[in-house]
């Protein structure tokens, strides 16, 4: 079994995955470890944390954690992860076209998602930035074998980069953008900003094109990202 | 002789002349009677002259004369002055003288030369009152003496010749007697022929003789037959048998008769009264009786009397009449009312009726009595007060007021009496002063003037209102009919004096309406006047009486009222359910505009025609519509405002009606308004809705799965996400193991298939839940279900994601529970709705949510009495806004954000339509409960239903 190491030390870095579904829990570790990376699996959250402090600093590279689940859900976990500091990056898995999940996830602190179901490029792409992210102890190096497609670059921008795209973008983009991350549908948004559906597919073709993102949910990331820029404390998180 | 001659006195002689020519025997021819005896003359006294000498005025008559020679043989008569037998006139006394040639009294007379008269013996014919008419002489050529034996027979010869004379003048005087009468006879005749009365006569049996010709042309029946018994077919059938016999009862009774009897007047086919009245006559002849009969036309009389019976009867004063006896010909129903009996007429005499008090108690002698008083004292008494005991022992005080009737002559005929019942005096008197005042303030409100004008002094009496409706300040001092006239516009003027004439001729009484223009202003109002004639004895109209008022303002009203009326009709013919308007008999009296475009009839076409026409009625319709009118007993009543029938158009084509109809009543007559609605468009809408509302069930179905879209999508995600995990690590594991040694991957491998194949069919479960509840269509189909596996079943469905959520999801199931019978889907589809409801109410609001919250959901179901089963679906959620909860079953009223507010109302239809309550209850706990019933499947059907599930 294949154990991603912190370039600093020998510590096996393990991705920590959480869901009250034992076979969806099952499979993912089996994809992960089939890419080289070291999992574990959880049952829920508590239990997690249960086990979080006997882990060390080091003992968990990533969480990768699903949104809703009996007794402590998604959101909550992200809270207790914040309140005990957890720095290390959590991805959490929402179901598809749950945007809005994603974005209040992702303001909770969450680094990134993904949306069920996924496929392993996608996950383990994500996963790899997670692992890679803004971190202060450098970019994160990728295990052996594990690819980082070129336009993974372009998709997981730092959040200065995200900031000046999404500058880019005229008025009536970000605000289609703004709905879009509300959750909400083209037709909602064409009634809400008085604009024919016709014209706001347009928009949205057009903001993506800008943004250099191919599905919205990169969109949304590259937007959650720009807001942490514009924050002064966005480096800390919501760390009180 | 001259002297002699003087001596006849002028009453003698004109006395015996009359006789003479009464008895026609001056100038008679000779006769043998009288030959026989002058003859008798000749022989007895053996004297060649005899002589039956009468003396007229101015000659003397020979009525037999034997022996004289010519020309005195056939003259028969000679100057007086040749007359001897005028001495035996003169003195009535016989005359015998030897030789008259030798007697100073006739020596001189011509006739001793010109007869030859020796000897003259003369014996006087005198009437048995003494008046001499003549003599009989015996003359003899010879003087001679006269014996007493000669003398003797010439008497009675004389007797005989008188005797003769006297026969002939009662003859003459019969004859002439006989005259006269046929001549006044025929003159009677010719009077009753001309009198405008029925006169009649008829034979002592009844049996009519004689009608005058009034009487035959009156009955249209020639005289000849009116003889005999013709007569009574005139009589009204009503009364002829019973005429017939009294009066042929009071003709053999020969009493006097007197009848009113209905005769048919021919001129012009009226029964008119005429009063009979007939008499026994004895006649000359003496053998038995004949009768004669009049009639008197009294119809106009009587038609009078009966108009004011009718009058008196309808007073509310008790009146009675009484004959001069005081026995009662007349009493009204008033009068009955105080007494307490019914007298018999003509028989009881009121004072013989009572026993009767004075007021203080003590008995009143009937010779007391007012009507005995007001009889014998010929004098009106008024109100003596009187207590009277009725048959049936109780007592009745009152106050008599009899007045004595008389005759045109003043002799008292009978009298007539008015009694008031006092019984409660003070409250009367009280009631009178106040209907005084009543009527006064009736007059005065109602403006009513009276008004009073006798026709023969043309004198008017009114009241002052009278002045002011006809605009005058002041009562003008000269009203008058003319005056009146003069108010009246002249367009009506001649409707009012042709009414005034009808009135004052007493054929017609008012009310007349009519415009008048008042003085002063001028304006022009409407006024009616009521009138009544008064008629005096003689059955004429004296005066007329009544009131009159001002209706201008009624007039406006009914000109406004018959303006609303059209406009009301108008509306009517506008109103777009057909209205048609029937009468009792089921007969059209009335078709809309809008029944004629429903039926196609024209309204024409439609009045007068049974209603039969617009309903065929196989079912009856048009009787059970008709008739339920005659069952209401007057009461308004809808024949049900939703009876539905059949209607026939014109083209024949039929269709389906609804009927409401209503009862009305004008003129006096019940009328029905049906008002008829065409049930095609209606039926049409009806399958309408039943098409949407099955739309609408499947599309809440899909808002449902719509509105469950997340939670469907994190439930499918779930094997989705396993099986594209677990497949694609199971190719990274076979691509990055080495082919030649396949033993090392396999286990995971094939773990990771297992887990892929495992999963995906789970997503298929789901899947074919999810459509299973969406495609169902919207068609009812209800069978008898196991209720504990329907809940589960849409709890299934329903409760997905609740544990992800934190819910804890109880289901408890009462034992032994009976099937229901329902629509599976659609029970579902309320399950899965509140269902979802309840874990909505608990979660949805996901930034609010507290994790230390209960959040419970419980579903249960149990008997609810005999024939039902009762879910229950309660949940820990806030419960419910009191403002939401009163509306929440209404549609669109929705607590979700993004919610149709179209689920509970659905939810309560379904219910509602498998014959079952939906309600919503708050839990004391927090929260809120929704229950609904639903029908437990009859036995034999459950037992069906049981019976597979054994097997």
């Amino acid at each position: 079994m294949t154990k991603s190491r912190d370039p600093d030390s020998d510590v096996v870095r393990t991705v920590h995955v959480i869901d009250d579904d034992d076979a969806v829990r099952r499979a993912i570790a089996m994809l992960l470890r089939s890419a080289g990376i070291s999992a574990e699996t959880h049952a829920s959250g508590q239990a997690f944390l249960e086990v979080l402090p006997a882990l060390g600093a080091d003992g968990a590279a990533c969480v990768l954690t699903d949104m809703r689940m009996p007794g402590l859900d998604g959101m909550e976990l992200l809270r207790r992860l914040q309140e005990r500091s957890f720095r290390r990056p959590v991805v959490v898995m929402t179901a598809h076209g749950d945007i809005p999940t994603a974005v209040r996830a992702m303001k909770a602190g969450a680094a990134d998602f993904v949306e069920k179901p996924f496929n392993d490029a996608a996950l383990l792409a994500t996963i790899g930035a997670a692992l890679a992210g803004p971190t202060p102890s450098g970019p994160p190096e990728l295990a052996d074998g594990v690819r980082t497609p070129g336009r993974h670059a372009d998709s997981h921008p730092d959040a200065a980069e995200a900031a000046a795209r999404i500058a880019a973008l005229s008025p009536r983009e970000r605000e289609v953008l703004n709905l879009l991350m509300a959750g909400k549908a083209n037709k909602t948004i064409a009634r809400e900003l008085s604009l024919s559906p016709r014209t706001v597919e347009v928009h949205r073709a057009r903001l993506m094109a800008r943004l250099g993102t191919e599905s919205l949910a990169e969109a949304v990331r590259l937007a959650v990202r720009a807001e942490f820029a514009s924050r002064p404390d966005s480096d800390e998180g919501q760390a009180p | 002789m001259r002297g002699a001659a003087e001596d006849l006195r002028d009453a003698d002689t004109g006395r015996r002349v009359a006789a003479l020519r009464t008895a026609g025997l001056l100038d008679a021819p000779p006769e043998e009677r009288f030959d026989r005896l002058t003859r008798l003359v000749q022989g007895l006294l053996r004297v060649p002259v005899a002589l039956l000498t009468l003396l007229d005025v101015d000659r003397q008559f020979f009525l037999s004369a034997l022996g004289l020679p010519e020309p005195w043989a056939s003259l028969r008569e000679t100057p007086l002055t040749h007359s001897f037998c005028r001495s035996v006139v003169a003195t009535g006394l016989p005359l015998s003288v030897a030789d008259v040639r030798k007697d100073p009294r006739l020596r001189d007379n011509p006739a001793i030369e010109d007869l030859g008269v020796v000897a003259y013996l003369a014996e006087p014919l005198a009437l048995p009152d003494g008046c001499v008419i003549g003599a009989l002489c015996a003359i003899d050529r010879e003087a001679r003496a006269w014996t007493v034996e000669e003398r003797r027979a010439l008497a009675d010869l004389a007797g005989a010749v008188m005797a003769e004379i006297m026969a002939e003048l009662r003859l003459r005087e019969l004859e002439a007697a006989s005259a006269t009468l046929r001549d006044s006879e025929a003159r009677y005749n010719a009077l009753l022929d001309v009198s405008p009365q029925i006169v009649w006569f008829s034979d002592a049996e009844g049996h009519c003789t004689y009608v005058n010709r009034h009487y035959a042309e009156f009955v249209g029946i020639p005289a000849e037959q009116m003889t005999g018994g013709g007569w009574s077919s005139a009589v009204h059938p009503a009364d002829r048998d019973a005429v017939v016999k009294s009066w042929h009862a009071a003709a053999s009774g020969g009493k006097a008769y007197q009848a009113e009897v209905r005769m048919r007047r021919a001129s012009d086919g009226a029964y008119r009264w005429i009063l009979f009245r007939a008499a026994p006559l004895c006649a000359a002849s003496g053998d038995g009786e004949h009768w004669i009969g009049v009639g008197i036309d009294i119809d106009d009389n009587k038609r009078a009397t009966e108009t004011l019976q009718r009058l008196i009867a309808a007073l509310g004063v008790a009146v009675y009449t009484t004959d001069a006896a005081g026995r009662i010909t007349y009493y009204n129903e008033a009068a009955v009312a105080i007494w307490g009996w019914r007298p018999p007429l003509a028989d009881a005499r009121w004072v013989e009726s009572w026993r009767i008090f004075w007021p203080d108690g003590t008995p009143m002698p009937h010779e007391e009595s007012p009507m005995a008083v007001a009889l014998r004292e010929n004098r009106p008494i008024h109100g003596q007060e009187v207590v009277a005991v009725r048959p049936d022992g109780s007592r009745v005080p009152f106050n008599a007021y009899p007045t004595p009737l008389r005759d045109k002559s003043g002799v008292p005929i009978g009298a007539v009496n008015a009694l008031v019942d006092t019984t409660r005096r003070k409250d009367a008197e009280a009631a009178l002063v106040q209907s005084e005042k009543r009527l006064r303030l009736a007059l005065e409100a109602g403006q009513l003037a009276f008004w009073e004008f006798d026709l023969a002094t043309r004198r008017t009496i009114h009241g002052e209102l009278q002045d002011r409706i006809f605009g005058y300040e002041a009562p003008p001092p000269d009203w008058s009919f003319e005056k009146f006239i003069a108010h009246v516009v002249p367009e009506d003027r001649e409707t009012v004096e042709r009414r005034y004439r009808e009135m004052a001729s007493g054929r017609l009484n008012w009310p007349t309406e009519c415009r008048i223009r008042r003085a002063g202003d001028g304006e022009v109002r409407w006024i009616e006047v009521y009138g009544q004639a008064v008629y005096g004895p003689d059955g004429l109209v004296t005066r007329l009486f009544g009131v009159l008022h001002d209706i201008t303002d009624r007039k406006r009203t009914e000109a406004a009222l018959r303006e609303s009326e059209a406009r009301l009709r108008s509306i009517l013919e506008t109103v777009p359910d057909a209205m048609i308007v029937f009468d009792e008999n089921g007969i059209i009296e009335s078709f809309s505009a809008a029944a004629e475009s429903l039926f196609g009839h024209s309204a024409k076409e439609a009045i007068g025609k049974d209603l039969a026409m617009l309903l065929p009625g196989q079912d009856g319709d048009r009787n059970d519509i008709v008739l339920a009118g005659y069952d209401s007993r007057g009461e308004r009543r809808a024949i049900g405002t939703g009876r539905v029938a059949v209607g026939r158009r014109k083209d024949g084509s039929t269709f389906d009606i609804e009927i409401a109809v209503g009862e009305a009543r004008a003129d006096g007559r019940r009328l029905f308004t049906g008002f008829l609605r065409d049930l095609t468009e209606r039926q049409a809408a009806e399958v309408r809705l039943q098409e949407l509302q099955a739309q609408l069930l499947h599309v809440s179905r899909l808002s449902a799965a719509g509105e469950m879209a997340t939670a469907f999508a994190h439930e499918l995600n779930q094997p989705l996400t396993a099986i594209t995990s677990a497949i694609q690590a199971a190719q990274r594991m076979l691509a990055a193991a080495p082919p030649v040694d396949p033993r090392a991957p396999v286990g995971e491998v094939r773990d990771a298939m297992d887990l892929a194949a495992e999963q995906a069919l789970r997503a298929g479960q789901i899947v074919r839940r999810i459509r299973n509840f969406v495609a169902a269509d919207g068609d009812s189909d209800k069978r008898v279900e196991d209720l504990c596996g329907l809940i589960e079943e849409a709890g299934s469905l329903g409760l997905v994601g609740a544990r992800e959520r934190g819910v804890h999801v109880s289901v408890r199931f009462e034992p032994g529970l009976r099937p229901v019978l329902v629509d599976r889907i659609q029970i579902q589809q309320v399950l899965l709705n509140l269902i979802r409801n309840a874990l909505e109410a608990m979660t949805w609001d996901g930034d609010r949510e507290t994790p230390g919250r209960r959040r419970e959901l419980a579903v249960t179901a149990c008997s609810a009495g005999r024939d039902m089963v009762e879910v229950a679906v309660s949940d820990t959620g806030p419960g419910l806004a009191p403002e939401v909860a009163d509306r929440l079953f209404s549609s669109f009223v929705s607590t979700k954000p993004g919610g149709m507010g179209m689920g509970l109302s659905i939810c309560r239809s379904i219910i509602g339509a498998h014959g079952g309550r939906l309600w919503v209850e708050g839990n004391p706990s927090g929260g809120v409960t929704f229950r609904f019933t639903l029908p437990a499947a009859p036995p034999e059907e459950a037992a069906l239903w049981e019976s597979p599930m054994e097997t």
